[in-house]
């Protein structure tokens, strides 16, 4: 009875110190894990931050871009260039009042 | 199996030794641990000033500057940005070479760089409206000692295009004449500032909210049609040549609503390079301005007379065959007449009629009358600078102030006044503000004011404005002095207007004069009121042969830019009448 006393005791010391060791273990890989992704977020974070900016970057570009096209467009627009483009390009004179004739 | 003595001693030492090495890392751990937390709670807030100083900075610049928009919402005047470029010519080695690899992006000659990075001097500007691309290229050359600032520049896309009524902004983009000056304080913004986070690199890593929408400039949507601007600067202007004038005005207004559709002057500049031009052209003087009326006055003096019944249109006056003394003073007419209706008065412009009118109406009701219609007082427009013309206390008038101020003669009045006052009749007899921005809106275009019609208060009854219309419609017929208004297919109802020019000594210029047409048109439902205004003109000087013929020109083609329809409505009100010369 005394060896198998023994016996117990030996087998329940390493029970429990394997347990703990795998308890240990597994605690490892989560901190390990978390570690990872906290530092695989932070990456993400940063890189993100530096797709914005270039985002911004271009989207000001872009803004400018409309609003350089939007002058253009005005300047084109503008009667006066109209007018002499209908003048001397097409040859068209804007009407005298005698000169139209209303259909009733 | 029991412990031996020696076995349990090493136990013992072995224990202590784990004590001895647990209390040691325990004791690191603790200086760690305090250490730690002097950094994280004690020195937090000095440590983390300390460290965002290194990666974060403060950016400050000004907005964008509002744009402005015609009624359409076509840009009448925008903002682009720009990158100014400036050096510091100590920090230039060898300028002559560095001007000639300059002058490659930059359109500035290489001499005028040369010259201005041998100067001596702390700094020097390169290109103060560089554009964006330029400054890039510049930038991937790498020069030590060139400085870049970004900015904004104001482009004016239509030129000389309403130019007195927008006005100018200066290279700091402050405004210096007309809306821009006016609105300044709304286009320009208010300065913004934001934070931008660098990494180790210095590459921006982070920028914060570049600026919040209300600190961005404003933009303004005015009433003014730029076609119909177009079409009223074009007319003046060949108003103008064709009777070698010096100068003059047109203004177009909605009646009913009191909305502005064009101020033109000639001769004009372009806000796009305003240095150029002489100042004088700068001023919007159809509200800074003010000049003698003329007979247009005398559709007031009559409707005076009528509001207070003294008068019918059918009423005789004695016209005294031209010639008419008063107050020691000889009053003349150009064409004489024996006797002459109320209503014929206004047809052909006669200065004895007027001055009777004014004599039975008095002087009290007259000045009351002219002063119901806007005259002497500011209208309240949207413009910088506006005049308040000049009319007398009726109490400081001689018997021949009264005489001359009927026709027109003694009193000064804006042309915004007039064309103000003449849309009173168009519209009831009910005075309407005049104005010219019609709404503010945001940096998104989102309305955060809109600015209706506002009514100025009743100046005469509706019948006695139908009376004048009827008038003012008969003074525009075949026989009346303002025939060469009339576009066929529409019906108008004006009046001309000749006035002398008063000279620096105060005193009348024998051969200066200023040509007047005001009217509105269609006669049934005005949809627009016309001022021309001809300053000196050489060729006539009559206001129905050198102002009518524009009034015309404007109606026919604003009209039809409207697609307003031609009618024969003339036909039904046709008024027969005696032939005599047209004229004044």
């Amino acid at each position: 009875m005394a060896g198998n006393g023994k016996n117990d005791r030996k087998t329940t010391s390493s029970g429990i110190t394997s347990g703990a060791t795998g308890y240990f273990l597994l605690l490892l890989i989560v901190f390990i894990c978390a570690f990872f992704f906290r530092t695989w977020c932070g990456v993400q974070c940063i890189r993100t931050g530096y797709e914005i900016s270039e985002a911004e970057q271009r989207q000001e570009e872009l803004l400018d871009m409309k609003e350089n096209l939007k002058v253009e467009v005005a300047r084109l627009t503008a009667p006066e260039t109209l007018s002499r483009l209908a003048e001397t390009r097409f040859d068209l004179i804007t009407p005298k009042p005698e000169q139209i004739v209303v259909i009733p | 199996m029991k412990w031996t003595q020696p076995g349990k001693a090493r136990i013992n030492r072995r224990n202590r030794r784990i004590m001895l090495i647990g209390c040691f890392f325990t004791f690191c751990y603790a200086i760690i641990g305090l250490k730690t937390f002097y950094i994280q709670v004690l020195m937090d807030a000095d440590l983390s000033q300390r460290a965002s100083g290194e990666y974060q900075q403060a950016v400050e610049s000004k907005p964008r500057r509002g744009s402005i928009y015609d009624v359409n919402m076509k840009e009448l005047v925008v903002s682009t940005r720009i990158s100014s470029i400036g050096a510091h010519p100590e920090a230039i080695e060898a300028p002559a070479q560095m001007a000639r690899k300059i002058a490659g992006h930059l359109d500035v000659p290489w001499k005028t760089l040369e010259s201005r990075l041998s100067r001596d001097a702390a700094f020097v500007w390169l290109d103060r409206d560089a554009s964006p691309m330029q400054g890039k290229a510049l930038k991937g050359l790498d020069i030590e000692g060139l400085e870049f600032i970004p900015g904004f520049c104001r482009i004016y896309p239509n030129k000389t295009l309403a130019a007195q009524v927008l006005g100018f902004s200066g290279v700091d983009q402050k405004g210096l004449e007309g809306l821009e000056y006016y609105y300044d304080s709304a286009l320009k913004g208010n300065q913004q500032q934001w934070t931008i986070v660098r990494d180790a690199m210095g590459r921006i890593f982070h920028r914060g909210a570049a600026c919040r929408p209300d600190n961005e400039g404003k933009n303004l949507v005015l009433t003014i049609d730029s076609n119909i601007q177009y079409i009223t600067e074009k007319a003046l202007e060949s108003a103008i040549k064709e009777n070698r004038a010096r100068a003059g005005m047109a203004v177009v207004m909605v009646p009913q609503t009191g909305a502005i559709r064009a101020i033109a002057h000639y001769p004009t500049f372009d806000p796009n390079d305003f240095g150029k031009y002489p100042a004088e052209t700068w001023r919007n003087r159809a509200i800074s301005d003010s000049f003698e009326p003329g007979s247009t006055m005398k559709v007031f003096t009559v409707a005076a007379a009528l509001e207070a019944g003294i008068y019918n249109p059918h009423s005789v006056i004695n016209c005294e065959n031209g010639r008419y003394r008063t107050g020691g003073h000889v009053i003349k007419d150009i064409h004489p007449h024996e006797q002459l209706k109320v209503s014929e008065v206004i047809q052909y412009s006669s200065n004895i009629g007027a001055t009777k009118i004014g004599e039975q109406v008095g002087g009290k009701r007259l000045y009351e009358t002219l002063r119901a219609f806007g005259f002497g007082a500011q209208t309240g427009i949207d413009c910088p600078g506006e005049t308040s013309g000049r009319l007398r206390h009726y109490q400081g008038w001689r018997t021949v102030d009264q005489a001359t101020i009927a026709f027109g003669q003694g009193v000064t009045v804006s042309a915004v006044q007039l064309i103000s006052a003449i849309s009173a009749i168009a519209n009831q007899g009910i005075v309407m503000k005049p104005r010219i921005v019609k709404a503010v809106t945001d940096a998104n275009g989102e309305v955060i004011e809109t600015r209706g019609p506002e009514t100025r208060g009743r100046a005469i009854s509706s019948k006695v404005a139908e009376q004048l219309k009827s008038m003012m419609f008969a003074a525009t017929d075949s026989e009346g002095t303002g025939s060469r208004a009339v576009p066929p297919g529409y019906t108008v109802c004006g009046k001309t207007g000749t006035a002398q020019k008063i000279n620096a000594s105060g005193t009348y210029e024998n051969c200066e004069y200023n040509g007047l047409f005001v009217g509105f048109s269609p006669r049934q439902s005005p949809e627009l009121a016309v001022l021309i205004v001809i300053d000196e003109p050489q060729k006539h000087h009559y206001g129905g042969v050198v102002a009518a013929p524009a009034f015309r020109s404007i109606i026919f083609e604003a009209f039809n830019y409207l697609d307003i329809p031609r009618s024969l409505e003339r036909q039904h009100y046709e008024v027969a009448a005696p032939t005599r010369k047209k004229g004044a």
